[in-house]
């Protein structure tokens, strides 16, 4: 099946995303940041929640997300995947977005720069 | 003199119906709790007297409909009278002042919808229309009314005569001298200066005729009327002065009663400059962590990808052993070969032996035996590794978690600060509320200075023409002794000496003027002194002493003036002064008190009600009991009170005024 062409945001990460914008520059910097932090802590140990059904809010193409393709080539490297990588990143960035709302919602003095 | 008799009230604030007290010579003490309507019956003395009736609040606008009877409103019903029976000078009068509504107004909206009826009855007979005002105008003017009627809030005024810069200390010195007959020499003064003016205008006239001194007589009208023009800016400045000390003591209260809300918002000013300043730091400190944070992502990756070179880098030295390793072997191989099919030794390059070309051809059995291949798959993963090496080293970061966490906490920093400052925004803006008027009260200082320029202005400009004028009735002098030198005939002799008759009799009265200021001031400060030393307990004070305006300031036994008196003590003094103003004054007539020990302490009101037969020959008090003792007055004043009164309660909107006193 041929790898998706564009990376969006469903609507619990783009809130998520929108509310980081006075620490950040722009969504796609929460973007990474998020799919760092999912990277980081392996995947399959956060819990999430994605719906399918959900219509994303805010859609970049994937030149937009990993200009210089390292994102692309980490999938690779660290999961040792190369399959569908862009949708991998998609699913990333979301899950990593939601754990973050989790974060904030059971703690809303929650410091973002506290993962790093 | 004026005595009371009688004064009947009808429908007159919470006085329903008509309610009568009678007064005899003495005191006469009407007992009242807070809220029974004793400033009303106060008002009720001030209106029969005065026709006027003083507001309590500034802000209310509709003045006789609040003293219509509050019961009578509720059924429609506006209007009320007073009448108050008295006698002058041993003669029967008979006052009656009446509101009712205007013909054809229901609900009256204002006090213009009230129309007001007078009645004056002189022994038997009705004083016309007329005469009426004139009458009552002669047995109490309006100005010494604050002697007669007067409560706490007014004798705190009193207090404004020490300071010469007040306008209220003028009117009250006003008043004051009004009280003690001065406008009487004042009135003969002006007069007389009339008088001068209609000689001297004759005199001019007789003189001009003389062509000798038609110059002179020239030069002297030019400085009359210039000397007119000048009392003229004088009296305009001055009038122009006292508007501006007047503005400035409302400003003045105006500062002190706004200096919380000034204060509070000075500080929310600072308030909001402060967000304004730590928001500005804020946005700064928010791009620089934007353009910090754009990494954070590889910052956050960084262990996971140091982990991950690490293995890579294992990996790789593994296989570039293996081959290393392999190209060695192989590489000696190919050496041994080429010795032995070039028949030389590689060492020594001298010519093998079959010996050692048995020798060498082990060795390559050996070694072949020895050599592992490196395989084709082997070198790509190898590749493959170097590659996946570079694109991660390409990506790593300096470690700019610090630097981030830095700015990050800077910026929460400044956030708790902004929602700090911005909550005492709120909490003042709550405190002060009305935002309209900030910049009224912002400006208030500004004003205050403005003001104090312009009477720093004034008083310069009233200075100068003071000078301007002393030196033309200088040169006026000067030109009418030149006139009265040359030749006169006998009708210009005659007017001179007139003239010199009515100015011989200004200075006299001038003169008088200034003595019996003097004097008066000499008997007031002697009669308050002694008045005062029976009502106060501190034995330290020894005497008043009296300023120009009829202030008086306490003298201690060393001599030296106390300049902090107490708010109690400024009760006494101005009590001590009304006493002495009623010994000393060609007027005299009953005092009506409202709550007068209200600042006293348990003695002074004690020293007080025994003094109270000394003030007048008629004292009508209004007072609670809590305020002084109802047996020690009833003792102290033994059979100088005459009646007593008390303010029944019927119902919140309804007083019944009852005699009191128990008969013995």
């Amino acid at each position: 099946m041929a790898d998706i062409v564009n990376i969006g945001l469903y609507p619990t990460a783009h809130t998520t995303a929108s509310n980081l914008l006075d620490r950040f520059d722009t969504l796609i910097d929460v973007a990474k940041y998020a799919f760092a932090f999912a990277v980081k802590n392996k995947v399959q140990i956060i819990p999430v929640d994605i719906s399918s059904t959900e219509s994303k809010k805010t859609v970049w193409n994937v030149g937009s997300v990993d200009p210089d393709g390292y994102m692309v080539s980490l999938i690779g490297i660290i999961f040792n995947n190369t399959h569908e990588p862009y949708k991998q990143i998609e699913f990333l960035i979301n899950a990593g977005l939601l754990r973050i709302h989790e974060m904030i919602e059971s703690d809303p003095k929650f410091d973002i720069f506290s993962l790093l | 003199m004026l005595e009371f008799v009688e004064l009947k009230i009808t429908n007159f604030g919470p006085y329903k119906d008509t309610q009568v007290i009678k007064f005899d010579k003495g005191v006469t003490i009407i007992w009242g709790d807070n809220g029974r309507g004793k400033t009303i019956l106060l008002n009720a003395f001030r209106y029969a007297l005065l026709g006027i009736v003083k507001e309590r609040s500034k802000q209310k606008k509709n003045n006789l409909i609040s003293l219509c009877n509050w019961e009578n409103i509720e059924q429609g019903i506006y209007e009320f009278s007073v009448q108050l029976s008295f006698k002058y000078n041993g003669e029967p009068y008979e006052l009656r002042r009446k509101f009712q509504l205007r013909p054809g107004i229901v609900e009256p909206k204002s006090d213009n919808d009230f129309e007001e009826e007078v009645f004056l009855q002189k022994s038997n007979s009705i004083v016309s229309q007329n005469e009426l005002r004139q009458q009552l105008t002669k047995i109490m003017p309006e100005q010494v009314s604050r002697f007669f009627l007067f409560d706490g809030e007014l004798l705190s005024e009193y207090e404004d005569l020490l300071d010469n810069n007040r306008a209220i200390s003028s009117k009250i010195k006003d008043s004051i001298e009004k009280i003690l007959g001065v406008p009487i020499l004042i009135n003969a003064l002006n007069d007389v200066n009339a008088e001068y003016e209609k000689i001297n205008k004759q005199y001019l006239k007789i003189a001009n005729k003389n062509e000798s001194n038609s110059q002179i007589i020239g030069a002297l009208e030019s400085a009359n009327v210039k000397l007119s023009h000048l009392q003229r800016s004088y009296n305009l400045y001055t009038k122009e002065k006292e508007t501006e000390i007047q503005r400035k003591k409302i400003i003045e209260v105006e500062l002190s009663r706004t200096e919380r809300v000034r204060a509070q918002i000075e500080n929310k000013n600072k308030l909001l400059q402060e967000i304004n300043s730590n928001e500005e730091r804020r946005i700064q400190l928010q791009a620089t962590l934007k353009e910090y944070s754009k990494d954070a992502w590889l910052v956050l990756l960084n262990p996971i990808v140091k982990e991950k070179l690490l293995m890579i880098d294992k990996e790789i030295k593994s296989l570039e052993h293996k081959q290393y390793k392999e190209a060695n072997i192989t590489n000696e191989i190919k050496k041994l070969s080429q010795a032995i099919h070039s028949n030389l030794c590689p060492t020594c390059h001298r010519d093998l032996e079959e010996e050692n070309k048995l020798e060498i051809n082990n060795k390559i059995k050996l070694l072949k035996e020895t050599v592992i291949e490196f395989t084709d798959s082997e070198k790509s993963r190898l590749e493959y590794l170097q590659r996946n090496k570079t694109i991660l080293r390409a990506q790593e970061v300096q470690n700019i978690k610090e630097l981030i966490n830095n700015l990050n906490s800077q910026i929460d920093d400044l956030t708790v600060k902004i929602i700090d400052s911005k909550g005492k925004v709120n909490e003042i803006n709550q405190s002060i509320g009305k935002p309209d008027q900030y910049e009224t009260i912002a400006n208030l200082n500004n004003d205050h200075a403005i003001i104090i320029n312009n009477i720093r202005v004034l008083d310069d400009t009233i200075t100068r023409i003071d000078r301007d004028i002393a030196e033309t009735n200088s040169n006026i002098n000067i030109l009418t002794k030149k006139i009265d030198n040359t030749r006169i005939d006998n009708e210009l002799q005659n007017i001179l000496t007139l003239k010199e008759s009515v100015l011989s009799l200004r200075d006299l009265f001038k003169d008088g003027i200034s003595i019996y200021r003097d004097k008066l001031r000499e008997k007031v400060q002697l009669d308050a002194s002694m008045l005062f030393r029976r009502i106060s307990h501190e034995k330290d004070f020894v005497d008043l002493v009296i300023n120009d305006n009829y202030g008086l300031n306490i003298l201690y036994r060393d001599g030296k003036e106390n300049v902090n008196r107490s708010a109690g003590y400024e009760h006494i003094i101005a009590i001590s002064l009304i006493g002495a103003l009623q010994q000393n004054a060609p007027l005299s007539g009953p005092i009506v008190m409202d709550s007068p020990f209200g600042r006293l302490d348990e003695v002074h009101s004690k020293n007080i009600s025994a003094a109270l037969g000394s003030l007048s020959h008629q004292v009508i008090l209004l007072a609670y009991e809590g305020e002084i003792d109802v047996q020690f007055a009833r003792h102290t004043l033994g059979s100088g009170l005459s009646n007593e009164y008390k303010l029944e309660r019927i119902s919140g909107k309804h007083t019944k005024i009852v005699e009191f006193r128990e008969k013995t």
